[in-house]
């Protein structure tokens, strides 16, 4: 079976890269990567806002005043397109589970139930998949070819994008990246609405 | 014979082939029509203020149509060289006129500004538009359907109805893949049409 496209951020001070869960999931998975801090987990995710991660987030981090609170809110500040998964211990005391969802938070799950961790990890993939950068992506990647690197949108405002660079601009959330999305929603409606005709 | 300015920014790096397509286009369509039409290009060095005040102040007090082809802003029509036509000049020199332009966002404000000062009707854009390279042809295409339409005999207003179909059809041909941006591009385009002044214009009443 292919291994998704999507790279697993496991943000938590006491995973390592040897643990059984990380290899395990390196399987399905284009890579996986452990975040040990909250500080290297934002710079890690805002050095590289045009990839296609999935965050799994650990609320305490014994040796640091951040909790993964912080981590969600920097994350949500630039991008809503990062699913990220709250992975609690059952002695966490998680006082802010309400904007933890207003945050749009994936699904929160026990750190002691590693299969339903698989689930809501197979599940965001999937939703990533459905996702206007997912469809781009999975698009590009078959087209090596002229259409990727050779073609290129043109505003009559001076700019000029190739299909990468749209693919990132959608990632990051910029203007011309939510444009995209909102043609593409736009199209999606205006089919089903020919269908119903 | 109807004095024709087509003002094209063939030069610019990023969209220059598109806008020259766009021009080329719409000089055939002007050329099939027995020589009612006088052509003067404006393009590379000669696209700015100075050359165009000097081109309307020739044409004052006769009715002409105007093309544009470049890159635009809100209150003005711009290229490398800087705005080559904006609502600070005297406008009032396109009194008797038609604006045709596929250029973006110039229908909030230099469109509107052009009629106030006498231009009979204006159709071009109220956002920011785009095409994709690969596929310019469908875009000079439906960038110039509504003038195609026009010299046809229909109004301006029932020429931006019949774009706005235009780009809606053209937009079902493209399916699937990155064809969807296309489709979705298209459609925006058609969104950001916009038509100032007077709707029941028809090209004759410039004769």
């Amino acid at each position: 079976m292919n291994k998704s496209s999507s790279k697993i951020l496991i943000i938590d001070d006491s995973v390592t890269p040897e643990d059984y869960r990380v290899k395990d999931l390196k399987f399905d998975y284009e890579d996986v990567l452990v975040l040990n801090t909250p500080d290297s987990a934002v710079e890690f995710i805002y050095n590289n806002l045009d990839e296609r991660f999935i965050a799994v987030l650990d609320y305490s981090f014994a040796k640091d005043i951040h909790t993964g609170k912080y981590v969600l809110d920097m994350i949500r500040d630039k991008t809503q397109l990062l699913p990220v998964i709250l992975w609690t211990a059952y002695d966490d005391d998680v006082k802010e589970y309400p904007e933890f969802i207003n945050q749009g938070t994936f699904a929160v799950v026990a750190k002691a139930n590693y299969d339903l961790l698989r689930e809501k990890i197979k599940e965001a993939d999937e939703k990533l998949s459905n996702s206007v950068d997912g469809a781009l992506e999975e698009w590009i990647s078959h087209h090596s070819g002229s259409d990727r690197y050779n073609s290129f949108l043109v505003s009559s405002s001076g700019e000029k994008l190739s299909l990468d660079q749209i693919l990132s601009e959608i990632r990051m959330q910029t203007e011309t990246g939510r444009y995209f999305e909102k043609i593409l929603i736009k199209l999606t409606i205006d089919r089903l609405m020919r269908k119903e005709k | 014979m109807l004095e024709v300015i087509i003002a094209c920014d063939e030069d610019d790096q990023k969209a220059g082939s598109y806008y020259l397509g766009c021009a080329r286009s719409i000089t055939q369509l002007l050329l099939s029509q027995n020589n009612q039409f006088k052509i003067t290009n404006v393009s590379k060095n000669l696209l700015n203020q100075y050359y165009i005040e000097a081109i309307l102040t020739r044409l004052s007090q006769e009715k002409f149509i105007f093309f544009a082809f470049s890159h635009g802003k809100e209150n003005c029509l711009d290229c490398e060289g800087g705005a080559y036509l904006t609502s600070s000049l005297n406008l009032t020199h396109f009194n008797q006129s038609f604006f045709y332009t596929f250029s973006c966002l110039s229908g909030n404000h230099l469109g509107p500004t052009l009629i106030d000062n006498g231009c009979i009707s204006f159709l071009g854009y109220n956002k920011v538009v785009h095409h994709w390279s690969t596929h310019e042809e469908v875009f000079i295409q439906c960038a110039n359907y509504g003038f195609e339409m026009m010299l046809q005999g229909d109004s301006a207003g029932v020429a931006k109805r019949k774009m706005e179909d235009n780009y809606y059809e053209q937009s079902k041909k493209f399916e699937g893949g990155f064809f969807d941006l296309i489709s979705g591009i298209l459609l925006d385009n058609r969104d950001a049409l916009v038509l100032n002044g007077d709707s029941n214009f028809v090209l004759s009443n410039l004769f």
